[in-house]
């Protein structure tokens, strides 16, 4: 039966990569649990809510062969407790009983049988593929925040992510889309990728990913199977499953025709959004843009409240235009950029809207006006 | 100022109009009742009544009790018809009023009854028109509010006004039993027994905290209640539209239903008739409620709230089949309901992909072709034999009003 020891901060920090994949709703108990794993050298840690799951090695001192599965949040939570930088010993003990002592504290907590884990699913070292971490990691932070959440679109609550042979080499291409706004986001590939393959990849997922890739910049490697696709950066490995449901076509939206384009200061037109948009309302999230020369004025009207108004500078290039935007899509898009300056390319009050910054023409993100 | 509210209620309605329809029938003891296996006694004639034969008795035991009982088959679409010519009646004299059901509607008389010198004169004249123009009785009470115009009109039916004026509110209050209120049911009436209440002059004066513990926030409108209070507004067709909460529908299914196809089914047809009033409205939902009864009135309502407003009918029964699938029914289902919380009013949509707008266009063009011919001329395949007969949508339903009614 497993037994070993290990230093508080290493069984922390692996136990916390894999605590948010936990199945929360507890449907299924054996998903609440972490699976520790000590029949190889290091100590591997699993965790899955049968959508995704993760699996990570950290160094441990094993003792005796062995995997149990026990409450991956009671875990966590006893040894974030537990004294710094001290040395934690867990042994399994009759019926899946794990004795956790450290220094003059114990614990008993109850176990399930590790056979009992469901398996991740597998995958080949040979079809892996690599893409530069910094570079997913823009992609995904460009993109993920215009999926929906809404569950009855269920093709929209997920990533498009393509792979083609652009002119100049390889093109990995991110796409989301709730509906109302599109993120779409291109990116020279360096790595071995494998063009003509398109997958819908859930947001939740994504999510998981962007937090493994905080650990640090480096490459990430992929693999795409027919229903799953696999993260692995170092010996952690994300896997998930893929949204089997057509992506809309992304082509068909992007607005070609421009009648009015607006330059302008990124801070300052989100700290006029925030303001003005505290009185907008709560459920449409309003805000009306006046666009004209050298002007554009940020307003809100709300019956139950009042009024905001805010004006900036801007480079304008157009005839007046008056658009309606819902607040949080705008602020979304203008806190994805990074460059200082900012333009909005118009056709008029009702079709969507460009914004874009200079420097990065390769990063399109389109919003629809409400119609009021 | 204080309000005078009519509520004027037609006399066994459903009897009354199948006897216009066929005066031999005139007179005689007549029931009407449903279509279905388990047929009850929609209405009885008063002369069935004078042997005691009632709503909700079973055909059966309405024979039982009185056994040349002509038995009609009811014809939702006849007493459609004469309920709209009855609200048209009413239109004529005002546009404050409010339809409560097929057979009911509420007044606002305290500017009108001025142009008819006082509250008795113009009642006689609403019921003189009505009678002329339809063939129908009504009894009509007119009361400071809502509450007590519906206790004043059952108190002298049929054919009957009662007036009652503020001074002889609390005696008559004090011997009321609280059953006859409407919206004290049969379950609260009960639970006001155990505590020894009875009488609406007991319950206006019992102590408020009690009632508070034993019922929650219903327990102060409880208590008001049985002072004969209530402020609630006459919701007319056009005024009473933007203090609007929720739109919403429920059904109560010919059978009891235990299969999810019939379900989920009831559900699209719900979708539509929600869908279709709020768009009616120009407004849309964040939120939707699914409730379900079982067979043994056991209720429990269940709701989502969506990043996006819900206004399609596709988009309703898309998120109400989600609802649906996180509930596991234990019992037969007799009674769903669908409504659609958190509005937005005066909302249009935009939508930025094609395959939402192409939708948006078709659910338009259903909506165009449905009101020029007429509620459900045109819908979805799968739902043509909850509109033929109108078993699921009652006859009182249409999408003009935006009240939360069933």
């Amino acid at each position: 039966m497993l037994a070993f020891s290990i230093n508080r901060e290493s069984f922390l920090q692996g136990l916390s990569r894999v605590q948010s994949v936990v199945e929360r709703k507890n449907t299924v108990p054996i998903l609440s649990n972490v699976l520790i794993d000590g029949n190889g050298e290091r100590l591997k840690l699993v965790a899955t809510d049968m959508e995704m799951g993760i699996s990570g090695y950290i160094d441990a001192n094993i003792k005796s062969a062995g995997a149990v599965t026990m409450s991956a949040r009671k875990l966590f939570e006893i040894i974030k407790e537990l004294p710094a930088e001290a040395e934690v010993s867990l042994q399994v003990k009759e019926e899946n009983n794990t004795e956790i002592t450290c220094g003059r504290s114990s614990f008993k907590l109850k176990g399930l049988p590790a056979e009992d884990f469901p398996n991740l699913p597998s995958y080949d070292e040979e079809t892996f593929f690599t893409l530069d971490a910094a570079v997913l990691k823009e992609m995904v932070r460009k993109t993920i925040y215009a999926a929906s959440t809404d569950e009855t679109r269920y093709n929209l609550t997920g990533v498009l992510f393509e792979m083609e042979k652009g002119d100049e080499g390889s093109l990995v291409r991110m796409v989301a889309t709730d509906g109302h706004r599109l993120a779409l986001i291109e990116k020279e590939a360096k790595g071995n990728i494998r063009p003509g393959e398109s997958v819908v990849i859930p947001r939740k997922s994504l999510n998981e990913l962007r937090r493994l890739m905080d650990e640090g910049d480096d490459v990430i490697e992929l693999d795409f199977q027919k229903q799953h696709g696999v993260f692995r950066k170092d010996s952690t490995v994300l896997t998930t499953r893929l949204i089997d449901m057509s992506f809309p076509n992304y082509q068909q939206v992007i607005p070609e025709e421009v009648n009015a384009t607006a330059t302008m200061d990124r801070d300052a037109l989100i700290a006029a959004i925030r303001r003005v948009s505290l009185l907008s309302s709560e459920r449409s999230r309003a805000v009306r843009f006046s666009f004209s020369d050298e002007n554009l004025t940020v307003h809100t009207n709300n019956p139950d409240l009042g009024t905001a108004t805010e004006t900036i500078s801007i480079t304008y290039d157009g005839k007046d235009l008056e658009v309606t935007f819902n607040a949080k899509y705008m602020l979304d898009t203008l806190t994805s950029l990074d460059a200082d300056k900012i333009n909005i390319a118009l056709k008029d009050e009702l079709s969507p809207c460009r914004v874009y910054q200079e420097e990065d023409q390769d990063y399109i993100a389109v919003i629809m006006p409400m119609r009021v | 100022m204080n309000r005078t509210i009519l509520h004027v209620d037609m006399d066994a309605f459903f009897a009354a109009v199948e006897e216009r329809c066929n005066p031999a029938l005139r007179g005689k003891p007549l029931a009407v009742a449903g279509p279905g296996k388990r047929t009850v006694i929609t209405t009885s004639s008063y002369a069935a009544r004078s042997f005691g034969v009632r709503t909700g008795m079973s055909v059966g035991q309405g024979k039982r009790l009185c056994p040349d009982l002509i038995v009609v088959r009811c014809d939702h679409r006849k007493y459609s018809h004469a309920s709209r010519a009855v609200l048209t009646v009413l239109e004529s004299f005002t546009p404050a009023f409010e339809p409560y059901s097929v057979d009911e509607a509420f007044i606002d008389a305290t500017l009108l009854q001025r142009r008819f010198d006082n509250i008795s004169n113009l009642a006689m004249k609403i019921k003189g028109a009505i009678r002329r123009e339809t063939g129908l009785t009504c009894s009509i009470g007119a009361a400071p509010n809502k509450l007590l115009a519906k206790l004043a009109s059952g108190k002298n039916k049929p054919d009957g006004l009662t007036i009652l004026n503020p001074e002889q509110i609390p005696s008559l209050l004090e011997k009321t039993p609280v059953g006859e209120l409407c919206g004290i049911g049969p379950e609260t009436t009960r639970q006001l027994k155990s505590m020894g209440i009875e009488t609406c002059g007991r319950l206006g004066r019992f102590p408020l905290d009690i009632l508070s513990m034993r019922f929650g926030v219903y327990g102060e409108i409880l208590s008001r209640m049985g002072r004969g209070e209530d402020s609630s507004p006459i919701h007319c067709a056009k005024e009473g539209e933007t203090d609007v909460k929720s739109v919403g529908h429920s059904v109560t299914l010919p059978t009891d239903v235990e299969d999810s196809e019939t379900v989920t089914n009831v559900l699209h047809t719900l979708s539509e008739m929600v869908g279709r009033r709020a768009r009616r409205h120009e407004c849309a939902g964040y939120r939707l409620t699914l409730t379900v009864r079982y067979s043994d009135f056991l209720t429990f309502s269940r709701q989502k709230t969506f990043p996006a407003p819900l206004r399609t009918t596709e988009q309703i029964y898309e998120a109400s089949l989600m609802i649906n699938r996180e509930i596991t029914l234990t019992s037969p289902v007799r009674l769903l309901g669908l409504s659609l919380g958190n509005l937005v009013f005066g909302f249009q949509p935009n939508p930025l992909l094609p395959e939402d707008r192409r939708k948006e266009a078709l659910q338009e063009a259903l909506d165009r072709i449905n009101d020029r011919y007429g509620e459900f001329s045109l819908g979805y395949a799968g739902q043509i034999h909850n509109f033929r007969g109108n078993r699921i949508i009652s006859p009182s339903w249409r999408p003009k009003g935006i009240r939360n009614s069933t």
